[in-house]
């Protein structure tokens, strides 16, 4: 559990671009809300 | 409600993959905006944690959207303005949360640079160092306190006018006879501007965190303020104790500072913060 919650940290703190996140995080939401 | 009997299985993804498709052919100019709309609340938010060690934020707001997101399309009578609530939401928490390190970016007291250095030489910086070094030592030894902030000409102007204008040269003697106990400026804080001291007995904001143990003084409370609202650095010497400590971005960067951590400090102000990385005066 210790190191799936390290591997989550390192990986939304150092590894994902913001912008990609927040584009992917804006398509999902856009094909949630319409589809 | 959900709808339990619909399988997760291949049928399920190939109806989703219908749907959308379903969604692409009836394509309107509106999703172009509504996307344009959630990515920048999306980026703005996730900055804003990212640059403030929020990463378990980052994670939860993913997990929220994507968890609401299908329970949407699993269910027929959730509405989607759920969805949308529960991202504005999150947008109101962040902005409550972070507020003063979106006030910190919104005063534009980020990394301004100025050319306030020019016409000065490497030995220049090197005395102005050395003289604010034995002003500080020296008032430790006596017990003296001293609040002395080194600022980017980022603080805001509330802070300076608050105090005298000095716009005095450095010097050991001009440090010690401001914070003189009996110095009508002593009871504030000096702001220190590449070679000039700006303005003396200034009043700094507090920083209001109730996690502080009491034993904090006003005095690194308004050096922890003031760094929390803008990107200056802060050297404190305390009256009772008269250890020197060195406060940046809101965090107290060395709580008993010596004569090396001082030479850091200020060599990384007069190389760094003033002339931008990496940059050295001639």
């Amino acid at each position: 559990m210790k190191k799936v919650g390290k591997f989550l940290k390192s990986l939304f703190l150092n590894n994902v671009p913001i912008k990609l996140l927040a584009l992917v995080l804006a398509i999902a939401t856009v094909v949630f809300i319409n589809i | 409600m959900f709808n339990l009997n619909m399988s997760l299985g291949k049928d399920f993804w190939l109806r989703y993959w219908d749907k959308i498709k379903a969604m692409a052919d009836c394509f309107d100019y509106s999703y172009i905006a509504e996307f344009l709309l959630y990515f920048l609340s999306f980026y703005l938010v996730l900055k804003i944690l990212k640059d403030n060690k929020g990463s378990k934020g980052i994670a939860l707001i993913c997990v929220a959207v994507f968890g609401v997101g299908f329970s949407l399309t699993l269910s027929d009578t959730i509405p989607s303005f759920i969805l949308i609530t529960v991202i504005a939401i999150f947008d109101i928490c962040v902005l409550i949360m972070y507020d003063t390190e979106i006030k910190r970016s919104l005063l534009g007291s980020g990394n301004k640079k100025h050319a306030k250095k020019d016409g000065m030489t490497v030995r220049d910086i090197e005395f102005i160092i050395d003289e604010i070094i034995h002003a500080v030592q020296h008032m430790s030894k006596r017990d003296i306190g001293a609040l002395i902030v080194l600022s980017n000409e980022n603080l805001p102007e509330g802070i300076i006018s608050s105090g005298t204008v000095i716009n005095a040269d450095i010097n050991t003697a001009m440090i010690e006879a401001v914070f003189y106990p009996k110095a009508p400026l002593h009871d504030g804080a000096m702001v220190i501007e590449g070679d000039k001291i700006h303005a003396a007995g200034c009043f700094l904001p507090l920083i209001q965190n109730d996690n502080l143990p009491q034993e904090v003084g006003s005095r690194h409370r308004a050096a922890l303020g003031v760094t929390t609202v803008a990107s200056v650095t802060s050297i404190v010497v305390s009256e009772e104790t008269g250890v020197i400590s060195i406060i940046k971005n809101g965090e107290v960067k060395k709580k008993y500072a010596n004569e090396a951590d001082l030479k850091n400090a200020l060599s990384d102000y007069y190389w760094n913060d003033l002339t931008g990385e990496g940059t050295k005066a001639v």
